[in-house]
C-alpha cells in the first residue's frame, strides 16, 4: 500500500473541493449573504490538504488496491467536508443530516432530509446543487483532466470511478479522455441552461436545475421540485436533457468525430430508448384517467419515467398516487437505471443486456449441453470475464439491497417505504414510494438509518467495489 | 505525435513505456486482450484488440491519422504486411521489426517497394553493439558519434586507477590528451562534473574523446586492455549468427558452444569458426574450451539466468572481458551490482533505436538529431545535433556566456572537420555538429538545453 501517494491524491481532492467552494462563495457575495460558512470550510480544507498535496511523492506507483482506496476514501472525505457549510450556516444544524444531504448531492442521488428549502440562503443551495454537477462526472476524472499526466497507472483511478461494466479510454491519453468527457459534460450543461432561460426560468434557477439534471441528481430549490415552476416548456426541456445525460458519453464523442454509425449500432442506446418509449406508453395509458389533456398525460408520463430511469429524481406529479402497475414499472426502472458511461446510477442498461443474454445462453446450454454459445454486445463477442463480473455484480447488489433494507427497518416504516428508500439510495435516484415518495422525504429516518443510507448511496455511485475494498480487512493487511 | 504500436511483447511494452514518458499518444494493437489490459494498466496507452495486419483493426486504431506505425510482433511477415497496410491507409512513417537473417537482403526492396521508413533488427543491432565493445575492451560500453570520429566510453574506476582521488583539472594538465569527463554515476545518482570534481574508486564515468585519442586515454587511466584476438561464445542463436559475420570481418577468432545440433550446423556451414556442440553451462566444458585464457567471454544464450550465472563463473576465472546478454531489463541493476559490467539487451537497444527515430522525427527547428545513445542504464543521454541554421543565444557566442540548463553539458564540437573538446571560449557556429550530454531532461530540440 503506497500510503504517501494515496495521501497526496486525497490532498489534491480536498484542494479541488476548496477551489470549487469559491463558486458558491461568489454566489453568496452576489446575493449579499454570509460568506463565513464557505470561508471557514475552505480554511479547514487548506490546512489539511496543503501538507499532503504540496510535495509529490517520489514513488508514485499505484496499483489496483490504491486506486480503489483513493476513490472510496476521496468520496467520503469530499462529503465529510462538503457538509460543513450546511452545519456552519445552520441551514442543516445537525452534522449527520448535513452529511446525508451532501452524500446525496455528490452521489447525484437527490434524496433530501430538508422539508423547507425555499427559505435557505441562495449560496448554500447553490453548493447543494453544485455537488451534483461535480459528482456526476466524478472528481478524480476532473483531477485527471487538469493534472499534468503522470504515468499510466492513473487509469486505475478512472476505472474505479466511471460507472459501467466495460470502461476504456476514448483517445490514447488519459488526460485527453478526461478533458473530452468534461468538455462534453460542460457544453451540454451550458446548452441546457440556455434552453431553460429561453423557457423564461430565472437565471439562478436555470443554473442550479441544470447542475442537478446534468449530474442526474435531482435536488431542486423549490419545495415542490420542478412542479413548483408550473412551466410545461421547462418540463419538456428538463425531461429531454435527463434523457440526454442518461446516454453513454462515448456516443457523443463518436458523434463529434463523425462516427454516427457507431451510435446507431450501439445496442445499449437502442435498448435504453426502447425501454423508455415502452414504459412511457404503458404508463400513459394506465394513468390517462387522471389527466384532462393528452399532452399533459404524455408529458407527465415521460417526465416521471425518465426522471427514474436516468436516476435523477425530479418530480412534476406525485406518482405515489398512481395505479399499482405504473408504480411497479417505475420500481423496475429504478433498478435498471440508464446507460453505462453516463452520469446516471442503477445497474446500467448494458449490464442488464449482458445479464439477459447470459440467461438465454444458460437456457440454450441446458437444451444442448455441448453447444458453444458466445454473448455479443454491439455485434462483438464479450469475454466470459465481463459476463461473470455482471452476474457477480448483480448478486452483491441484491445482497446489499437486502441488508440495507433490513437495517433501516428498525425505524418502523412500511416495507414499501424501506425497500424503495434503499433502492432510491443505492441507485442514486432520490425519491422512492410511500413515505419517501416525491411528496415526502428522508427526514423521518433515525441517524443510524441515515448513515446506512449514506453508505448505500456511496456504494451505488462507485459501483460497490471501491467502498467494499476500503472497508475490507484484506486491504489493510501487510501483504 | 500519434503513434500506433502493433505487438505488445517485451519490445512493444518497452517502446510504450518510453514513448508515453516523452508525451506521445500511443495506441497499442495486440491480439491478446489480457496483454492489452496489462500494458494499459501500467502505461497511458489506448488498447485495440485484433490482428495488426487487418485493415479494419488498423483503422480502428486510428492509423489513418497516425504519424508513425511501429510493427514489433513476433512475426516478421505480419510486421511487414502491417506496415504495407498502414502505408496504404496513409500513415507517414512505418517501422517494422524484421529479424530473420534470410530477409536481410530484402531490406532495400522493402524500403523502396513497400515504403518502409525503417526496419529494425534487434539481434543485429545487439551484435553490432557487442562488436563495438570488443573493439574497445577497456570500456564497459562505448558509443560512436560524428560518423565514427568521436567516442563516448563508459567505465568503472577501480581502486588502483591513477584517476582515483584526482580532480578533473589535475587530470587535464597531467594527461595532455583531448578528453572530457562528461558524466559520473556515484551511489545511484548521476552528476555532470565540474573542474574541481574529485574522482573516487567505484565511480562509473563517461568520457568523450576523439577516436584517435581514446586509446591513449585508456592507457593513461590504467584501464587499457589489449585488443581482443579471440572470444569464447556460449549460445548459437541469431545474435551469434550476426556477430560471427562481424568477427570474421574483424579477424577475431571465435569458439561457439551451443547445445542444439541444428544451430551448430547452421553456424558451421556459414562461418569458419570453431563450433562445439555441448552444454555451455557445464564448467568443465567452459574450462576445456579455454575460459581462463580467452580474451573475451560472451554469454549469449537464450536464458538470462544461465547467462548471468556463467558470466559470474567466468568472473571467478578472471576472464579479461565478459559480456552478458540480459533480456529482462528490470534486473539489469541487480546484475551490475554483482560485478557484471558489460550487459547488452536487445530490447533496450531496439527501444533506444526507435526512440532516436521518433525524436528526430518530431524535431526540425534549427537542428537535427543525428544520433542518440543512452548510457549508464538510460540515466544519461548523449545526443548528436547538426546545427543547420543560426540559433539565438546559442550559436556564435562563447560557451561561458551561454545560459545552459542544469544537468546539460556540451561535450564536443565538430567544426569543419576539427574536433574540439570545448572550453569556455569556444564558439558554436552554423554547420557544426555538437554532442550534448544530459542527465535529467529529455531534450527534444536544441533550444531546450538553454535556460
Amino acid at each position: 500500500m503506497n500510503y504517501r501517494m494515496t495521501g497526496y491524491l486525497l490532498g489534491i481532492i480536498m484542494l479541488i473541493e476548496a477551489a470549487l467552494m469559491i463558486l458558491p462563495l461568489t454566489v453568496a457575495i452576489i446575493y449579499g449573504e454570509s460568506i463565513f460558512p464557505f470561508l471557514i470550510t475552505i480554511a479547514i480544507l487548506l490546512v489539511i490538504s496543503l501538507p499532503l498535496a504540496i510535495f509529490k511523492p517520489k514513488n508514485s506507483r499505484i496499483f489496483a488496491k490504491e486506486g480503489f482506496v483513493t476513490v472510496a476514501a476521496g468520496w467520503i472525505l469530499l462529503s465529510a467536508f462538503g457538509a460543513l457549510p450546511f452545519v456552519i450556516s445552520e441551514a442543516i444544524p445537525n452534522y449527520i443530516d448535513a452529511f446525508f444531504e451532501t452524500v446525496s448531492g455528490f452521489t447525484t442521488t437527490g434524496a433530501s432530509i430538508l422539508t423547507e428549502i425555499e427559505s435557505l440562503p441562495k449560496g448554500i443551495l447553490f453548493w447543494r446543487s453544485l455537488t451534483h454537477w461535480i459528482g456526476g462526472m466524478g472528481v478524480l476524472v476532473f483531477i485527471l483532466a487538469i493534472l499534468p499526466s503522470s504515468g499510466g497507472q492513473t487509469i486505475r483511478l478512472m476505472r474505479a470511478e466511471v460507472p459501467g461494466p466495460t470502461k476504456g479510454k476514448l483517445v490514447p491519453k488519459m488526460k485527453h479522455t478526461a478533458l473530452i468527457l468534461y468538455g462534453i459534460y460542460f457544453v451540454l450543461t451550458i446548452i441546457q441552461i440556455i434552453a431553460l432561460l429561453l423557457c423564461r426560468m430565472p437565471i439562478y434557477d436555470a443554473v442550479v436545475t441544470s447542475f442537478a439534471t446534468a449530474g442526474t441528481g435531482g435536488f431542486s430549490v423549490l419545495n415542490n421540485s420542478i412542479a413548483g415552476y408550473n412551466n410545461p416548456a421547462a418540463e419538456w426541456v428538463i425531461a429531454i436533457f435527463m434523457f440526454i445525460f442518461g446516454v453513454n458519453f462515448n456516443l457523443y464523442f463518436f458523434i463529434l468525430i463523425g462516427k454516427i454509425k457507431d451510435v446507431i449500432k450501439s445496442e445499449e442506446f437502442r435498448a435504453y430508448a426502447m425501454l423508455c418509449v415502452t414504459a412511457v406508453t404503458v404508463i400513459a395509458i394506465n394513468t390517462a384517467y387522471s389527466f384532462e389533456r393528452l399532452g399533459d398525460c404524455i408529458r407527465a408520463s415521460f417526465f416521471q419515467v425518465i426522471t427514474i430511469m436516468s436516476t435523477t429524481g425530479f418530480a412534476t406529479v406525485n406518482y405515489d398516487n398512481w395505479p399499482e402497475l405504473s408504480k411497479a414499472i417505475l420500481v423496475l426502472l429504478m433498478i435498471v437505471g440508464a446507460c453505462a458511461g453516463s452520469t446516471a446510477g442503477g445497474l446500467k442498461v448494458s449490464r442488464i443486456l449482458i445479464l439477459f443474454k447470459s440467461m438465454i445462453r444458460e437456457i440454450r446450454h441446458m437444451l444442448r449441453p455441448n453447444s458453444v454459445n458466445v454473448i455479443r454486445l454491439d455485434g462483438e463477442p464479450i469475454s466470459d470475464e465481463t459476463s461473470h463480473s455482471a452476474t457477480s455484480y448483480l448478486s452483491i447488489y441484491v445482497t446489499l439491497v437486502a441488508l440495507s433494507a433490513l437495517a433501516i427497518s428498525v425505524d418502523g416504516f412500511s416495507l414499501e417505504t424501506n425497500l424503495t428508500a434503499t433502492l432510491a439510495c443505492i441507485n442514486n435516484i432520490g425519491p422512492g414510494l410511500a413515505a419517501v415518495g416525491p411528496a415526502g422525504n428522508f427526514s423521518g429516518y433515525s441517524y443510524f438509518s441515515k448513515i446506512v443510507l449514506s453508505l448505500a448511496m456511496l456504494i451505488g455511485r462507485l459501483e460497490i467495489m471501491p467502498m467494499i475494498i476500503l472497508f475490507s480487512p484484506m486491504t489493510w493487511k501487510k501483504r | 505525435m500519434n503513434i500506433v504500436v502493433v505487438g505488445g511483447g517485451m519490445v512493444g511494452a518497452t517502446i510504450c513505456s518510453q514513448l508515453t514518458l516523452e508525451g506521445h499518444n500511443i495506441t497499442l494493437v495486440d491480439t491478446d486482450t489480457s496483454t492489452l489490459t496489462e500494458i494499459s494498466n501500467s502505461y497511458d496507452v489506448f488498447g485495440v484488440s485484433g490482428n495488426g495486419a487487418d485493415l479494419a483493426v488498423l483503422k480502428k486504431a486510428g492509423t489513418e491519422k497516425a504519424d508513425l506505425l511501429i510493427a514489433v510482433t513476433s512475426s516478421d511477415e505480419i510486421n511487414i504486411l502491417c506496415c504495407a497496410a498502414g502505408k496504404k491507409l496513409g500513415v507517414k512513417n512505418t517501422i517494422a521489426r524484421v529479424r530473420n537473417p534470410e530477409y536481410t537482403e530484402l531490406m532495400s526492396f522493402m524500403r523502396s517497394e513497400l515504403n518502409l521508413s525503417l526496419t529494425i533488427n534487434p539481434e543485429l543491432s545487439v551484435a553490432k553493439e557487442i562488436y563495438r565493445m570488443l573493439r574497445f575492451p577497456s570500456a564497459t560500453k562505448i558509443d560512436t558519434f560524428c560518423r565514427g570520429r568521436v567516442e563516448v566510453a563508459e567505465f568503472t574506476v577501480s581502486e588502483d586507477s591513477p584517476l582515483c582521488g584526482a580532480s578533473l583539472n589535475d587530470l587535464r594538465t597531467r594527461f595532455n590528451i583531448r578528453f572530457l569527463v562528461c558524466a559520473v554515476l556515484r551511489g545511484g545518482e548521476t552528476y555532470i562534473p565540474k573542474g574541481f570534481f574529485n574522482i573516487e574508486a567505484g565511480d562509473v564515468i563517461c568520457v568523450t574523446a576523439p577516436e584517435e585519442d581514446i586509446t591513449r586515454f585508456f592507457k593513461a587511466a590504467g584501464v587499457y586492455k589489449h585488443p581482443i584476438k579471440d572470444v569464447l561464445i556460449v549460445g548459437g542463436n541469431r545474435i551469434t549468427y550476426y556477430l560471427e559475420a562481424l568477427l570474421q570481418k574483424g579477424k577475431i577468432n571465435s569458439t561457439v558452444i551451443e547445445q542444439d545440433e541444428q544451430l551448430c550446423r547452421e553456424l558451421a556451414e556459414e562461418y569458419p569458426c570453431t563450433v562445439i556442440c555441448n552444454d555451455g553451462t557445464n564448467q568443465d566444458v567452459l574450462l576445456e574450451e579455454g575460459l581462463a585464457k580467452t580474451d573475451a567471454f560472451l554469454a549469449l544464450s537464450d536464458t538470462d539466468e544461465e547467462n548471468a550465472i556463467i558470466s559470474m563463473y567466468a568472473k571467478t576465472q578472471e576472464t579479461n572481458k565478459i559480456i552478458t546478454l540480459i533480456s529482462a531489463i528490470s534486473y539489469i541493476d541487480l546484475f551490475k551490482s554483482v560485478g557484471l559490467e558489460s550487459i547488452v539487451s536487445p530490447k533496450f537497444s531496439t527501444a533506444a533505436y526507435i526512440l532516436r527515430y521518433v525524436r528526430s522525427m518530431s524535431n526540425v527547428r534549427g537542428a537535427e538529431i543525428e544520433a542518440l545513445h543512452k548510457l549508464m542504464d538510460g540515466k544519461v543521454e548523449v545526443l548528436e545535433f547538426r546545427i543547420k541554421e543560426s540559433i539565438r543565444d546559442f550559436t556564435d557566442i562563447p560557451l561561458k556566456e551561454m545560459k545552459l540548463r542544469s544537468g546539460v553539458l556540451i561535450a564536443c564540437i565538430v567544426h569543419k572537420d576539427k574536433i574540439i573538446i570545448p572550453s569556455g571560449n569556444d564558439v558554436i557556429s552554423r554547420g557544426d555538429t555538437v554532442l550534448i550530454v544530459t542527465t535529467e531532461a529529455q531534450i527534444q530540440e536544441i533550444g531546450e538545453i538553454l535556460k
